[in-house]
């Protein structure tokens, strides 16, 4: 079975020729189905770039990469387009339709999906679907609250029932707690892990806070573009 | 892609941001009221420098080949032409029109009001006004004329004096005169006044020779009337090829034609107002693409999500022609209704016919559509530079 996430001399380089910037260097790297994945490194090393091209946001300059068995270097656009509605994004600020209430911000992550014939039953299933989502991640109270009622971590936790609630085979997530206090940071990626887990998805997210290393099943540390081993990172536990 | 997510989406935009909602209903309202005044004042342009030509008994017209409008007093040409055109084969008859602009005195306050007569001899009559029939006989008099009672200003009561008293006099500027001659006003007709002159009065030729010493064989239009059957565009090329060169002739339907592409094209005025109805057109948008703009930019980040998440182009697209397609609904039945209620006051302070036929109501409902169209185009335009990659800090 191939892997979520497979990627072979993966190199990026922003710019041309004598002023380009290396970003990513060759990195080898392979996620397996269900795992959890944090990217780690301090700033400039490479982390966000890595997540934009998982997320097939970004192509890379070189290297073998595949997605969810997609190669997003030679890949048409329509394909990239179909390939995102598969996997599930959170990002630092939750971006939240303030319009919308917090059930229908839930549902917006399943009415794309949707285009693909993934089978969220119609619309009674669809709020169905985000009725247990926002269960799932203690906010059915809130479901017909306004986004601008709840506090950060709640929004962003409503942020990750939105990319969840698509069932997608990969979670991309940028520093979702980043801007949140550590207790509501801990509750999200608790979440966050615990949804996964049940859907059976991969997660691969960025972080800087290292006291939540310990809900990662594996830890990739980044240093120049490069994946430094972790036995000669210090303080590197995972 | 659910069907119903993009209007419960715009829906709730419009409620959510309801002051920009509305500022861009009001914008857009006045927008559909300039572009309507736009239109009507144009057509009522159009159909007042038409009224005199619309009621001229004839099928071929003939005119000087210098002549460019009916307006004001146009070139004349010899009345010997119209008989040459009388031996053109089909032609029934020609008559002589005389057509006169000049400003008229009223003895009773000294004001003066610009005028058009129309002179033409009453045994061979050029309009078909059955009041003007009518009142053939008493046009023989000497200094007896018609007046327009749809006339503007002071003319209203000076017709007011004709229907109470049977007779009025007014006092005509004539450069050929040492004394202001008088008209005698034996009657009204109703035509209407045209957009720059106040009011018409209707004559005979002798008399016009009368008041204005406007030589009789000097014709501004010859009327020409064509036996049953015959082709008026054919009829009017042969007598044009007749005339060769001394005079041009038109059909009816190619005379009034030329007669509107007058104001439409080579008068400032008829520009003016098609400038204006662009203009309605450009501020209308300028108020749909400032709402949507202001929407789209205050979800920049949302919508790069919904990028992210694989919402297509055309999800936005439906999402940005659903909410300018709202604020055309919103506003279209009370602009139109403002409208009407401006065309009334118009009216009644110009005596000028300003009417919403269907047909402007739905040019300039198309007018709207094209608006809100190219504003949600700049909208789209707006949200495919929104990029996902900006939600990574």
């Amino acid at each position: 079975m191939t892997p979520p996430i497979l990627a072979e001399g993966l190199t990026h380089r922003f710019g041309e020729g004598p002023h380009a910037r290396r970003v990513l260097d060759g990195l080898d790297l392979t996620v397996a189905a269900g795992t959890f994945v944090l990217v780690t490194g301090p700033s400039g090393s490479g982390k966000t770039t890595l997540l934009t091209i998982l997320g097939g946001l970004r192509t890379p300059t070189a290297g073998r990469v595949e997605i969810l068995g997609v190669p997003v270097g030679t890949a048409r656009r329509a394909e990239i387009a179909r390939l995102r509605r598969r996997i599930g994004f959170v990002f630092q600020r939750h971006n939240l339709l303030r319009p919308l209430t917090v059930v229908e911000n839930v549902e917006a992550g399943l009415h794309a999906a949707d285009a693909d014939g993934n089978g969220s039953g119609g619309n009674g299933g669809i709020r169905a679907r985000a009725l247990a989502m926002l269960e799932a991640v203690g906010l059915a109270a809130h479901a017909h609250a306004m986004p601008d009622s709840l506090s950060g971590g709640e929004q962003q936790r409503v942020a990750v029932a939105r990319a969840l609630v698509r069932r997608p085979a990969l979670v991309i997530a940028d520093e979702p707690t980043a801007s949140l206090d550590h207790a509501a940071g801990r509750m999200v990626v608790d979440r966050m892990k615990s949804l996964s887990a049940q859907i059976g998805c991969s997660v691969v997210m960025t972080t800087h806070d290292d006291r939540l290393y310990a809900f990662a099943d594996r830890r990739i540390h980044l240093e120049d573009g490069r994946i430094v081993p972790l036995s000669t990172h210090p303080g590197a536990q995972t | 892609m659910s069907a119903a997510f993009p209007f419960l989406l715009a829906r709730r935009q419009l409620r959510f941001r309801i002051g920009t909602a509305l500022g861009a209903l009001a914008g857009v309202t006045v927008a559909i009221v300039l572009m309507f005044t736009q239109v009507g004042f144009r057509n009522a342009l159009y159909d007042s420098a038409l009224q005199i030509p619309a009621n001229l008994d004839g099928d071929v017209f003939v005119v000087s080949p210098y002549y460019a409008s009916m307006t004001f007093t146009p070139p004349w040409f010899a009345r010997t032409l119209l008989h040459e055109a009388e031996a053109v084969p089909g032609v029934r008859d020609a008559r002589a029109m005389h057509l006169f602009t000049a400003q008229v005195r009223l003895p009773e306050n000294g004001r003066h009001l610009s005028v058009t007569i129309v002179a033409f001899d009453p045994a061979r009559p050029v309009l078909r006004l059955p009041e003007i029939e009518a009142a053939l006989p008493a046009l023989g008099l000497p200094r007896a004329a018609l007046l327009d009672r749809l006339s503007r200003h002071d003319y209203r009561r000076v017709a007011e004096a004709i229907r109470h008293e049977g007779s009025a006099e007014v006092l005509l500027h004539a450069p050929t005169a040492t004394l202001a001659p008088v008209i005698d006003l034996v009657g009204t007709f109703a035509m209407g006044p045209s957009f720059t002159i106040d009011g018409m009065i209707v004559t005979s030729d002798l008399n016009l020779y009368r008041l204005a010493g406007i030589p009789l064989d000097r014709v501004s239009v010859g009327v020409v009337r064509a036996e049953p059957g015959t082709d008026p565009v054919a009829l009017a090329r042969m007598i044009e090829e007749r005339l060769a060169g001394r005079g041009r002739a038109f059909a009816r339907a190619d005379f009034l034609e030329h007669e509107r592409a007058y104001y439409a094209t080579r008068t400032p005025i008829g520009v003016i107002f098609n400038i204006g109805l662009g203009v309605g057109v450009i501020v209308g948008m300028v108020f749909v693409v400032q709402a949507l703009h202001a929407m789209v930019s205050a979800n920049v980040g949302e919508y790069a999500v919904l990028v992210a998440l694989g919402y297509r182009p055309a999800f936005f697209a439906a999402l940005v022609l659903l909410i300018a397609a709202a604020i055309v609904a919103g506003t279209f039945l009370p602009a139109t209704l403002i409208a009407l209620g401006v065309f009334n006051l118009a009216a009644d302070a110009t005596s000028l016919r300003l009417e919403m036929e269907p047909a402007d109501v739905a040019a300039v409902f198309g007018l709207v559509l094209l608006m809100a169209a190219l504003a949600a185009f700049v909208a789209v335009r707006r949200l495919g530079r929104v990029d996902p990659l900006s939600l990574f800090e």
